[in-house]
């Protein structure tokens, strides 16, 4: 799978199955972020290609894969002019699921109830980021991708994207997760790939 | 450690998903609307599109009209006049739709969200609000400042609605395409747009020149210049339609 | 254009460049076809009658085959920007590409031949005539074509978006040149002067006709040496670059 001037990897089949995490390592600037993007549909690689099985049908269209996945990175953002509900049920009525969804999960990620309707501009990066996380999910989708979920977050952000995550592998999701922390990567990893530039 | 084993240049994910249900996605309409709906509320929060076009259209009618105040203006003249500043007005607002969401990162949410085309259509949507709005603040100022008389407003009118549409078509398609540029933005809307414009611009200009000149012979042909008018509005829509997916996807 | 600099960093191919004895003849064949043309528009023609400046006049044979010659360049730069959306090669943006710069090119010449007659001839070097405004429209499309090449730095991004800019700008083009055209006549290009009985004389139609042939023979042989220069310098660049591929170590974790 190649992109840009660089080949990501050769030769390799790499097999994801329900209920698996892959935790994606590697210095920056190796391709953890841009594999992460390929995966999700952002990025069109210049070889190589990414199938979907869902068991009862495979997906090999890019359009319908990017709606199957959660993607959280930095460089996908929320509203600053809405509030944290308002940015949910919007994705909430674009996805066709109910508004009620996405306020349940930003009770999950622990959004302080009282900044809840303030707009995303007045929030802390932290606040801004479990925010993201909970947009990620709000469709339940079958595959998640996150790109760095803990980096701005504390003790108490970093429980709420563990529960989450075992929550979403628990019902046979999988989860690919891009971070360089040792204790992440220790507490999380099913499987690894690392990218050695 | 051990390596998985490698063979073909594939990557396969594999899930099967008991309790998580395939996410639909809501229909091709309501995606449309609820961006449009989204963008108003946004802009009506912060008012900076709005806010700088209407301050463009004041300043540039008045001070046209204060330095033509003397000298007597051909009524062809004023007709080039008011499309230049609609032009201009709409150059510096209708990019937004799309930069600042570039800019802001939303605009990879709203990829992994919602159909192409809709979100095309969506700030197509709000960008014929923003060219009408323009529209109603400058066509009054004008013949405040730079009165015409004998306005067939029947021709006039809908060579508004047309233009407009055209306008806001082809500047939007233009925008998106600008917005994923690294800099020099507003002058590279302006460069890339104008000869796409041009047909839609001599058009107006012809059809308001007639709809302003009181004569027969002239007042015909600017129904001639709203049915080009609509055909290119339909034109420009369509092909952005089709063309849309490849400039928003990468 | 692009620098050679790529192309001498001694680079082996497994296939030789060489010319064909074929194609060398033809490259020959349309040097002097072209010279004696440059040569029969200036000594053989007679000069035009019914012009202001006979002499000059005859800068007609030289003005239509560069402004037909540019149009087929800009049709065949479109229908390579659609291949190239179709099928994602980068061969077929380079041939896109290389096709507008040469038409860009073709469309200065055409203005510039056009504004000199125009001066002698009605008094003006611009006169918004409608086949003048499209031509400025087209000049304007190239223009703004490469400007947004050059402000996009991914190469998938910038391809894709030019090549959707360059169709959706041609899809305009038809709005200036067929649909006003009704509502405002011709006046300054008239019709059919080219191609019935009744209009230009018949040296001047050899001549003209001829130009044609020609400078598309031309446009096919820059077409050739650029697009050929450009990939090989893809190939270049792309040699060298997979030599620092990523190395990626997959592990499996315990449970």
């Amino acid at each position: 799978m190649a992109y840009g001037g660089t080949t990501l990897f050769a030769g390799v089949t790499v097999d994801i199955r329900a209920g698996q995490r892959v935790i994606v390592t590697g210095a920056n600037g190796t391709g953890k972020t841009t594999f992460l993007k390929i995966l999700a549909g952002l990025v069109r690689p210049a070889s190589g290609r990414v199938e979907v099985d869902l068991g009862n049908r495979k997906v090999d269209d890019v359009g319908e894969r990017r709606r199957l996945v959660g993607y959280a990175g930095p460089d996908v953002n929320v509203y600053d002019e809405l509030s944290a509900v308002e940015n949910l049920a919007f994705l909430a009525r674009l996805r066709g699921v109910p508004a009620d969804a996405g306020i349940d999960l930003l009770k999950k990620a622990g959004l302080k109830r009282s900044k809840q309707n303030h707009p995303v501009r007045t929030y802390s990066s932290g606040m801004r980021q479990r925010v993201r996380l909970a947009a990620s999910l709000l469709s339940a989708p079958p595959i998640v991708l996150w790109d760095e979920p803990t980096a701005m977050l504390d003790a108490e952000g970093r429980g709420f994207v563990d529960n989450m995550l075992k929550d979403h592998v628990e019902a046979g999701g999988v989860a690919v997760i891009a971070t360089n922390d040792p204790a992440e990567i220790d507490r999380w990893g099913d499987r690894r790939i690392h990218f050695d530039g | 450690m051990t390596d998985v084993s490698i063979s073909t240049d594939e990557q396969k994910l594999d899930t099967t998903a008991a309790r998580l249900n395939e996410p639909k996605t809501a229909s091709w309409v309501t995606c449309a609307w609820e961006i449009f709906r989204k963008d108003i509320r946004v802009e009506l929060r912060t008012r900076y599109a709005l806010g700088s076009v209407a301050l463009f259209s004041v300043t540039t009618v008045v001070m046209m009209a204060a330095a033509l105040s003397g000298a007597p203006v051909k009524t062809e003249v004023k007709a080039a006049l008011i499309w230049v500043v609609l032009l201009f007005a709409a150059l510096s607002g209708l990019a937004r739709a799309f930069v600042r969401e570039e800019e802001a990162g939303t605009a990879q949410s709203l990829r992994l969200t919602a159909p192409a085309t809709a979100v095309y259509a969506g700030k197509l949507l709000f960008n014929l609000a923003l060219v009408f709005t323009v529209e109603a603040i400058t066509v009054p100022l004008f013949s405040v400042f730079m009165p015409i008389p004998g306005v067939r407003y029947d021709l006039f009118i809908p060579i508004l609605i047309a233009g407009g549409w055209g306008l806001a078509a082809a500047a939007t398609f233009v925008a998106a395409m600008i917005a994923q540029t690294t800099s020099g933005k507003s002058a590279l809307f302006a460069i890339v747009s104008f000869p796409v414009l041009m047909p839609l611009l001599m058009a107006a200009v012809q059809g308001t020149a007639g709809a302003f000149s009181q004569v027969a012979t002239f007042e015909a042909r600017a129904l001639a210049d709203i049915g080009q008018l609509s055909i290119y509005g339909v034109v420009m829509t369509t092909a952005s339609l089709l063309l849309f997916e490849y400039v928003w996807h990468d | 254009m692009i620098s050679s600099r790529n192309a001498d960093a001694g680079f082996a191919s497994s296939r030789k460049i060489e010319s064909d004895p074929a194609s060398s003849f033809l490259k020959v064949l349309l040097l002097i076809a072209q010279s004696a043309l440059i040569v029969a528009g200036f000594l053989w023609l007679a000069p035009a009658d019914g012009f202001r400046n006979p002499d000059l006049a005859r800068i007609v044979v030289f003005h239509v085959p560069c402004s037909i010659v540019a149009s087929i360049a800009s049709t065949v730069a479109t229908v390579y920007a659609v291949i190239y959306l179709a099928k994602r090669r980068p061969s077929d943006d380079i041939k896109s590409r290389t096709a507008f710069a040469i038409g860009l090119l073709l469309w200065v010449l055409t203005t510039v031949t056009g504004a000199i007659f125009a001066k002698v001839q009605w008094g003006a070097y611009w006169n918004w005539d409608i086949k003048e405004k499209s031509i400025l429209m087209l000049l304007l499309i190239n223009i703004a074509y490469f400007a947004l090449r050059s402000a996009i730095d991914n190469p998938n991004k910038q391809a894709a978006i030019a090549a959707a800019y360059a169709i959706f700008a041609m899809a305009a083009v038809p709005a200036l040149t067929y649909l006003l055209p009704n509502s405002t006549p011709d006046t300054l290009h008239p019709k059919g002067v080219i191609t019935t009985k009744e209009g230009l004389d018949a040296h001047y139609k050899i001549v003209l006709w001829s130009g044609v042939l020609c400078l598309t023979g031309v446009f096919v042989w820059a077409m050739r040496i650029q697009v050929r220069l450009e990939e090989l310098a893809l190939r270049v660049q792309k040699s060298k670059s997979t030599s620092r591929g990523a190395k990626v170590v997959i592990t499996e974790l315990g449970p």
